[in-house]
């Protein structure tokens, strides 16, 4: 899969720096999504400005709908299935055994030698969408996206189990909770972590290989913001075509 | 016109067959509630077949059949007596009476599709999401089936004006929340299958579709309860309805074609054309090919046809075959949307998901056509000669 570049990238590789400036108008460059599929058909490679659109949700650059604005970068080739996330995730948010708020994907795939068959792991949650269809189709606004950090959310007490949310979840990151009575989904720890303080959650906080990223992408110092927005890395997004502009992001390697 | 409810029993219907019938589908409906009941208190995930994959099954279908033939009944209603189709005249009132019992049998689905019904109840007012096809489809169908009562109750009684005014209002929620149910699936951008214009057209037609075809079955029941031949008006207002009926099964079958083209020769993600494919020639095929299509739409076109829409046993027997179609085609529509994994091609998932109901979501569905037979031979034996003031 080869990504054209742009005169800018040529410039920028040649002097071997980056100003801010520069990288600011890269990506300003091509709003367009390419859609290369890579990986199958939930797994699309975006270029990094369609990202940063995606992540406005609306075409205004440089600013951020959300304060903090939270997100998860996912390095989809560190992950070895040890599952710590899921475990992470359980005991920190009490998931009854028949649910989950995060699963991990995974498939054979040719690896470099072509006879070889390799296994392939794909960490899922939910995406925080900037435009969420869940929260459109709830009828009591159970389901919302927070004003204040973007986070998708549920008020346990307003849900009636309808499940339109969980047909309408282009990812499937949600279960209907018998204990609570109500639908259930990732919050990003929110209630469980982030409220009281903590800057992580308990999935990322758990992983080994560091395959799980979590920051806060209003803040343009943060670790977060800089992988994402290298000007040549490549953004892979599950399910582009669904049109909910999420909020987790997978790298390569 | 003005007359008792006294007076428009149906002495003659208080046989002993019809009274043995009606105990026996109330003992049906008794059943259905119950385990409507206990899947509400066990929790669906156990005594429905349904799972996180596939969180909507066979009563999710049935609510939209039942709900979807409420419409058509309220409009034949409405039509025949507020915007002056007058050869339907004769059928107007069944119509309307059959529209309630429909409506009722709906709500009595929607209350066993959601884990908590009374929630359902009280936030629906308490805390509305106006962008959710949820919240306007069950409010419409609220106000739709409330007007129907008016209606009835003002038919009943005489008030000619307000009936006709509540008429029209019903009609109009009517559309509106049919629409709604229609954009319940078509708004949604996930699954593919789903999303698309023509469906909200498909709704509307198979809508009046399934209400003709009800009204034309039921009052040809109706009749051979009574023993009675059906000759004059009433034969002109079935052929009418019949006429109808085969208009609409027209141009379901058109649009749904047309639904079909587009999917395969657009750029519907590959979910939607997967799912396209279950229903061409996968496992849902025989559902959609036998059912749907033969069955449903071109044999019932075939008969009224070739008949004239003149005979009445023709037109009984393509009612009967429009509504086994139309049941058919509500529950492809339903779980053709969740067949597809979503994350098709990962941790070795079928290419397509299985669902079948579980016996409390049989008995549940069972239980709500018992209810339409139940409300039928009620309103025939205790308002039934309401049916023939028009």
């Amino acid at each position: 899969m080869k990504r054209l570049k742009t005169k800018r990238d040529r410039r920028t590789d040649n002097s071997g720096e980056v100003s801010f400036k520069e990288r600011r108008r890269f990506l300003c460059l091509g709003l367009k999504i390419t859609s290369v599929f890579v990986g199958g058909s939930i797994l699309s490679l975006v270029p990094v400005p369609e990202v940063k659109s995606e992540l406005l949700g609306v075409s205004v650059v440089g600013t951020y709908p959300y304060q903090p604005h939270y997100a998860m970068l996912i390095y989809k080739d560190r992950c070895i299935d040890c599952e710590r996330c899921i475990e992470a995730c359980t005991q920190t948010n009490n998931i009854p055994s028949y649910g989950s708020r995060n699963i991990i994907l995974s498939r054979k795939k040719t690896g470099i030698a072509a006879s070889k068959m390799i296994r392939e792991f794909l960490p899922a949650l939910c995406n925080q969408c900037n435009r969420p269809p869940c929260v459109r189709v709830c009828p009591t606004r159970a389901t919302y996206k927070d004003k204040k950090n973007g986070i998708v959310m549920i008020n346990e007490s307003l849900c009636i189990g309808c499940k339109a949310c969980m047909t309408a979840c282009p990812y499937n990151a949600r279960y209907y909770n018998r204990e609570i009575q109500a639908v259930d989904k990732c919050d990003f720890c929110y209630h469980k972590r982030l409220q009281n303080g903590d800057t992580n959650t308990a999935c990322a906080e758990a992983c080994p290989a560091g395959a799980l990223f979590f920051g806060d992408l209003s803040e343009h110092k943060s670790e977060i913001y800089k992988l994402l927005h290298k000007p040549e890395q490549t953004i892979l997004v599950l399910r582009p075509e669904s049109g909910s502009m999420p909020n987790v992001f997978y790298l390569q390697g | 016109m003005a007359a008792k409810i006294d007076d428009l029993e149906e002495g003659r219907l208080a046989s002993a067959s019809v009274k043995w019938t009606t105990h026996l589908l109330s003992l049906f409906v008794i059943a259905g509630l119950t385990a409507g009941v206990y899947a509400t208190m066990t929790g669906h995930q156990i005594a429905y077949g349904l799972s996180r994959e596939v969180p909507w099954g066979i009563l999710t279908s049935s609510f939209a059949f039942f709900a979807i033939t409420s419409t058509g009944l309220c409009l034949l209603g409405a039509i025949s007596h507020a915007y002056g189709v007058t050869p339907l005249r004769p059928l107007g009132s069944r119509a309307v009476y059959l529209a309630i019992v429909t409506t009722v049998t709906a709500f009595m689905l929607l209350a066993f599709s959601v884990e908590s019904p009374l929630l359902f109840i009280y936030y629906n007012a308490a805390s509305p999401n106006l962008t959710s096809n949820i919240w306007w489809l069950s409010t419409l169908y609220g106000i739709m089936s409330g007007c129907l009562f008016l209606r009835f109750a003002f038919l009943v009684s005489g008030s000619q004006g307000l009936a006709l005014t509540f008429g029209i209002i019903a009609a109009v929620t009517a559309v509106g929340a049919n629409n709604n149910l229609g954009g319940l699936f078509t708004l949604a951008s996930d699954p593919p299958i789903w999303f698309g214009i023509q469906l909200l057209i498909l709704f509307l037609a198979s809508a009046v579709l399934a209400g003709t075809a009800t009204v034309i079955i039921f009052t040809v029941v109706a009749y051979k309860l009574r023993q009675q031949e059906i000759v004059g008006e009433t034969h002109k207002a079935l052929e009418t309805a019949a006429t109808l009926m085969a208009l609409m099964a027209g141009i379901v079958l058109v649009v749904t074609i047309a639904r079909f083209y587009s999917i395969f020769f657009s750029d519907t993600p590959d979910p939607g054309i997967t799912a396209a494919r279950a229903l061409i020639n996968g496992p849902l095929a025989v559902n959609f090919w036998c059912f749907e299509i033969l069955t449903g739409l071109i044999v019932p076109l075939v008969l009224l046809l070739l008949t004239k829409t003149k005979s009445i046993w023709a037109m009984t027997l393509a009612a009967c075959m429009a509504m086994v179609g139309a049941y058919v085609q509500r529950f492809d529509l339903v779980f053709s949307g969740q067949i597809v994994p979503k994350f098709s091609g990962w941790n070795d998932l079928p290419q397509y998901l299985h669902y079948f109901p579980s016996g409390a979501e049989l008995i549940v569905v069972i239980g709500a056509f018992s209810l339409v037979g139940f409300g039928f031979l009620l309103g025939e034996r205790f308002v039934g000669k309401l049916f023939r003031l028009y």
